[in-house]
This record gives structure tokens, C-alpha cells and sequence, in this order.
């Protein structure tokens, strides 16, 4: 089990709601079954980075009145949301990349 | 039937969120409530008691104190970068006007005399507000792209 760090987070609702509008309880959800609950999350720490990204204009928030149970707020990807995230993922496997390096994977120059 | 541990969670998040608006901080409570009680429900039917499953679903979200301080971050933030753009675009739109008016009055062949400002002051009264006008736009922009940066 490792904790999800806060700093990733952002991008994961990106991801998650790149597949369809969700709200935060069902975005937890998604983690947790993507991760086939390795990833440990502090569900509510999703509410402060859904805020950020509501201000920053990368998702859109629109409240459902269910008929039974409680109104829930679902989040959607904005056209700038969706091109943010192709940009967080290309810089994420280019770190993932130079480190994989750094730590002797396949493409690591070694010593002559 | 109110779960008095749920209640207790919304009440300490409640008197916490300092910074959020009247319409904020309820719109925020209203949806930690509906993600806690969906929590709530999902170890109900795994065959927690009430009472385990509140205490289950709370520890799962995590402490009222720390959501409520990260959420007050978030709010502050915002107010500071709407209230700093406004601020800085109203610096710019000022040293536009001197500045229209620097030129105005520069491309005249006779001058007035009695005219407040000389061709100097005008400079000064559109450039210096230019300037910190520009900075603090770029300012809020290199925040930003931290921020998205991660």
C-alpha cells in the first residue's frame, strides 16, 4: 500500500474524468478499483483539488438532484482541462523516463 | 436517522472553513456530506454497524482539521489572484490613458501652457504604473503555471 501523494492528484481526476463526468465520491472509486487498491487516498483530499481545478477553468462543476439520496456535484473536463492533461502526461513520462535512466534502466549510458 | 459522528465531522468542518463564502461553504459542505454518507453506506452493507461504518468512512476521508485548512488555502488563493488582476489590470488600463495622452500631447505643435503635466510627468504617470501593472499580471501567471506544474 503507498499513499498517493497530494501533488499527483490533480492530474488523476484529469485522467479520471477524461473517461466520462463524475462526482468526487465516484472518482474515489475509480482510483481505488484503477489501483486495484494499492493507492492510498485520503478521499477528501480530493475536494481541494477539485476546487483548484474548477478555478483554474480545467473542469466544470454541475450540481444532480437525484430523486432519492443526496445532490452531488458532477465534474466535467473543459476543452482547456483535456489539453492540460495531454501536457501533465507527456511531461510525466518524460520524468518517468529520465529517471528510469538516471536509475540504470534499459536506455542508461553507462561508464566507459 | 442522523449519525451523530457524521454530524459531529460536518460540524467541526463547518466551524472551520473560515474562509469560504456563505454560498461556498455550504455548496462544499453539502458535497463532503453526500461522499461521507455514501461511505457510510458501502460498509453498512458490508456488514458494519452504523456507528463502525461512520467511523470507518471518516477515517477513510480524513481529519475535518485538515480538509477545512487546505480548503481555506484554496479559497485564499483565489480571492488574492482575482483581487491582484483586478488590481494589475487597473494599474495597465491607468498608464494606457497617460500613456494615449503622453502621446497626444507630445505629437502637439503648439502646447498648451497651462496644461498640469509636463511631457516628463506624463511619462512617468504611464510608465511606472505600467510596470508594476505588467508585473503583477506576470506574477499571477508564473503562480499559475507553478501551481499547474505541480
Amino acid at each position: 500500500m503507498r499513499e498517493l501523494s497530494k501533488g499527483d492528484i490533480p492530474v488523476i481526476i484529469l485522467e479520471v474524468l477524461s473517461r466520462g463526468a463524475s462526482h468526487g465520491y465516484a472518482i474515489a472509486r475509480e482510483i481505488e478499483r484503477q489501483s486495484e487498491g494499492t493507492l492510498q487516498l485520503r478521499e477528501g483530499s480530493l475536494y481541494p483539488a477539485l476546487r483548484v481545478l474548477e478555478n483554474d477553468g480545467l473542469i466544470e462543476g454541475e450540481w444532480d438532484t437525484q430523486n432519492s439520496g443526496p445532490a452531488r456535484k458532477n465534474y466535467r473536463l473543459t476543452t482547456a482541462g483535456k489539453s492540460e492533461l495531454e501536457k501533465r502526461k507527456t511531461a510525466w513520462q518524460n520524468y518517468l523516463r529520465l529517471v528510469n535512466t538516471l536509475l540504470g534502466g534499459d536506455n542508461a549510458k553507462h561508464p566507459a | 436517522m442522523q449519525n451523530i459522528r457524521l454530524e459531529s465531522y460536518i460540524h467541526s468542518l463547518e466551524s472551520g472553513l473560515k474562509r469560504l463564502s456563505p454560498a461556498e461553504r455550504e455548496a462544499q459542505l453539502l458535497e463532503v456530506r453526500g461522499h461521507l454518507e455514501a461511505l457510510v453506506a458501502s460498509h453498512i452493507a458490508q456488514g458494519k454497524s452504523p456507528d463502525e461504518a461512520a467511523r470507518l468512512a471518516i477515517r477513510q476521508f480524513g481529519a475535518p482539521e485538515v480538509l477545512g485548512r487546505d480548503l481555506n488555502q484554496v479559497a485564499l488563493q483565489k480571492r488574492f489572484e482575482v483581487s491582484a488582476l483586478g488590481f494589475g489590470k487597473g494599474l495597465l488600463l491607468w498608464s494606457c490613458l497617460f500613456g494615449v495622452n503622453f502621446l497626444f500631447y507630445a505629437s502637439m505643435n503648439d502646447k498648451p501652457t497651462d496644461f498640469p503635466f509636463s511631457l516628463k510627468d506624463q511619462l512617468l504617470w504611464s510608465a511606472i504604473p505600467a510596470t508594476f501593472g505588467f508585473s503583477f499580471v506576470s506574477m499571477l501567471r508564473k503562480r499559475k503555471l507553478r501551481r499547474e506544474a505541480g
